[in-house]
């Protein structure tokens, strides 16, 4: 097959798609729901190509191949999963799935000081100007360590916040997490007309990207 | 090379190699694959025998078991960490595990198609389409081999499945996602006109976020110099400070919660003390 053929299909098919999922925007329809549902069968095909190169592949049939038979039990393990169809034997989907559970549990306490504890270091930031430290930094520390100690304030369950201080740091910590959504609000929505603008781009360049 | 952590050999991890868990070549390997089948098959068959109390104290021991391991491994010092050389095998093993389990939601797919296409009618074409693109996909991206640099012909399955990856995969992700923009929109306005302080706020930091990685909005502030005192009033410096400080901190808090949680929620897991029906139903 051409190469320069293959060009041509992907540019046309890139149109095609994009045309049809773009098209919902004025009106559901037939073309939308094709290529839609198209785009689920392609994700689940190339889902399953993913997971065979990079994790069955070489993790499992090659191993397999050059004898290491104990390998037949990964298979045999994953069967168990499959038992969720039949009500007789779904306990035993049940049972491996708990033990994965347990497992993950156990991981927990790496996480935990992994990824919390050098966040809970890097928290206390200073709070008083030095030679290092500009007023300006100790503005935005300040408002960091508000905003953290609030926000937790607010997230905190153990207790009534009926004390006035509490309460108050918690309404400040609602607000503070507003501005927060808002910036990932903000962030998302850029992030997707960026992707719209591309699309569009695209469009605009297939008439010079077919006749070239 | 020298700063890499020395691994510890698991208990009776020699001997497991050596003796049972070692490579087998002709006959020998179909025998021990044979027997391993039989040997499963004979462990489910006593498991299926056990009444339902039985099944659930299994379950709470080997949940337990399972826990215990990765907590062994991080709990006790490295000399003396039975299970650390069993680490790396059974995050291989765990991967494939979860590989073999992609069926299940493949199986559910092809359930629900399968059954619109048998039963006909106007949506059996998007069944159709499903099917396509499944297997389109899987057949040719299976035998599809990598383009070489300066290639000018290719394998059809390799020709095909770039059409289905570059061509339809890529455009129909990231037109999806572009369409997001548009609902995200709608539904915001909906949702955030402006009647509460909280709505206000955000409405106000997400305009401003905006504004600050367009051209547009960059040029309303662009009279401010850059080394001037007030360029921090910038729009652009305030939508970097709206994302790495507020932002960053309502994000670690929320974030330290749910590590709490989720750490209480592990414990409660491993100990087998969660007792929603998912758990009880032997």
């Amino acid at each position: 097959m051409e190469l320069r053929t293959v060009e041509l299909l992907v540019t046309l098919t890139g149109a095609l798609a994009t045309i049809a999922i773009l098209s919902v925007v004025f009106k559901e329809n037939a073309l939308y729901r094709f290529f839609e549902h198209l785009f689920i069968g392609i994700a689940a095909g190339y889902g399953v190509v993913v997971t065979w190169n990079d994790a069955l592949g070489p993790n499992w049939y090659q191993p397999l191949r050059e004898g290491q038979w104990y390998w037949v039990f990964a298979p045999l393990l994953a069967l168990l999963f499959y038992s969720v169809f039949f009500p007789k034997y779904a306990w035993l989907s049940r049972f491996l799935i708990s033990v994965l559970f347990g497992l993950g549990a156990g991981q927990v306490f790496r996480g935990f000081s992994t990824q919390v504890f050098p966040q809970v270091t890097s928290s206390f930031v200073p709070l008083w100007p030095s030679a290092a430290v500009s007023w300006g930094q100790v503005f935005s520390n300040l408002v960091f360590v508000v905003t953290l100690v609030s926000v937790m304030a607010y997230f905190f369950f153990s207790f009534r916040h009926g004390h006035k201080a509490v309460a108050g740091t918690a309404q400040l910590g609602r607000w503070l997490l507003m501005i927060a959504f808002g910036a990932i609000f903000g962030s998302t929505v850029m992030g997707r007309f960026s992707l719209l603008i591309d699309r569009i781009q695209f469009l605009l360049d297939v008439p010079g990207l077919l006749f070239k | 090379m020298g700063d890499q952590p020395q691994v510890v050999t698991g208990l009776f991890q020699t001997w497991f190699s050596e003796h049972l868990f070692c490579p087998l070549t002709g006959v020998w390997f179909w025998l021990a694959v044979l027997a391993s089948i039989l040997a499963f098959c004979g462990v489910l068959a006593v498991l299926q025998k056990l009444n339902s109390a039985a099944r659930r104290r299994l379950t709470v021991v080997c949940t337990f078991l399972a826990g215990l391991f990765y907590s062994l491994d991080f709990f006790c010092p490295e000399r003396w960490d039975p299970v650390q050389g069993y680490v790396q095998p059974l995050g291989n093993f765990l991967l494939v595990l979860s590989g073999f389990s992609i069926g299940l939601g493949i199986i559910n797919l092809v359930m629900v198609h399968g059954r619109r296409l048998a039963r006909g009618g106007g949506g059996a074409i998007n069944s159709v389409a499903f099917f396509l693109g499944f297997l389109g996909m899987l057949v040719f991206g299976l035998l599809a081999q990598p383009v070489e640099d300066g290639a000018t012909r290719v394998s059809f399955a390799t020709g095909v499945f770039e059409v289905l990856f570059r061509g339809l995969l890529n455009s129909l992700d990231a037109t999806t996602f572009a369409l997001l923009g548009f609902f995200i929109v709608t539904a915001a306005y909906r949702a955030f006109r402006i009647r509460t302080v909280e709505a206000g706020l955000m409405t106000v930091v997400a305009f401003l976020v905006m504004l600050g990685q367009v051209p547009a909005g960059q040029a309303l502030t662009a009279w401010i110099p850059e080394d001037h005192a007030l360029a921090l009033l910038r729009i652009e410096n305030i939508q970097n400070w709206l994302l790495t400080v507020p932002n960053t901190a309502a994000a670690r808090g929320i974030l330290f919660g749910s590590a709490v949680g989720g750490f209480a929620l592990s414990l409660r897991v491993w100990l087998s003390l969660e007792q929603g029906s998912y758990f009880r139903e032997m």
